[in-house]
């Protein structure tokens, strides 16, 4: 009759444990990756997007702002603040 | 505005972004010259809905009109006349001249602000262009 190889069972099973440890391990330096890179990306947008808010409103040259004649206005003439609005009615 | 009342001023420039805002921009300054400018002004934002789907909305237009005792016929004429559009034209080339490309877009003196804003927004914007402009005086 034959003996069983138990000895080898044992060391088959290390082995498979060793390799999901390291596949587990794997995998999870894969996750972190991906993590890592999804959190530049979502930087990178953020950045991008506070950089156009910014030169949006950016202040513009004096030299641009043009007079008030032919227009409606509200409020007083020759105001320390003067708000000149853009919009559309439809 | 009325808070900061003898401080601030506005300006408006229509800006025309499609045809249908043509025509509206177009009665609007018409309503103007029959001194009704601010009230047409609000009725095209308080009734927009029902007429900014329109293809050519003059005709719903006219029909407000008639709500805020305006002459109807003199409103029609004057919009047809297309005298109107070098106004609108010259306000689109003087927004693009300060790169305006949506709307709302406000200045308060040389200060952008691009897209709607909240009442607090606006309101802290002013009040630090009033201070600027007074420490400026001074």
């Amino acid at each position: 009759m034959a003996k069983k190889p138990k000895t080898r069972e044992g060391t088959v099973s290390r082995r498979q444990q060793r390799r999901e440890a390291e596949q587990k391990q794997a995998s999870w330096r894969r996750q972190r990756q991906r993590m890592l890179l999804g959190g530049l990306v979502l930087v990178l947008v953020v950045g991008v997007g506070i950089a156009v808010r910014t030169i949006q409103q950016r202040n513009i040259p004096v030299r641009l702002q043009g007079a008030v004649d032919n227009h409606y206005t509200k409020g007083a003439a020759g105001a320390a603040v003067v708000v000149k609005e853009f919009s559309d009615y439809g | 505005m009325k808070r900061f009342e003898g401080d601030v001023q506005l300006v408006l420039y229509p800006f025309v972004l499609n045809s249908r805002s043509e025509v509206a921009t177009q009665a609007a300054l018409c309503a103007g010259e029959q001194g009704k400018f601010w009230d047409f002004h609000r009725m095209l934002y308080r009734r927009q809905a029902q007429w900014n789907h329109l293809a050519n909305p003059l005709d719903q237009l006219l029909e407000f009109a008639t709500g805020i005792e305006l002459d109807t016929a003199a409103l029609k004429s004057c919009v047809q006349s297309g005298r109107m559009l070098k106004i609108i034209k010259a306000d689109q080339d003087y927004g693009s001249s300060l790169q305006v490309h949506s709307t709302p877009t406000l200045f308060v003196n040389n200060q952008r602000i691009v897209g709607a804003q909240s009442e607090v927004e606006l309101v802290r914007t002013i009040r630090q262009e009033l201070t600027r402009a007074r420490r400026t005086s001074s």
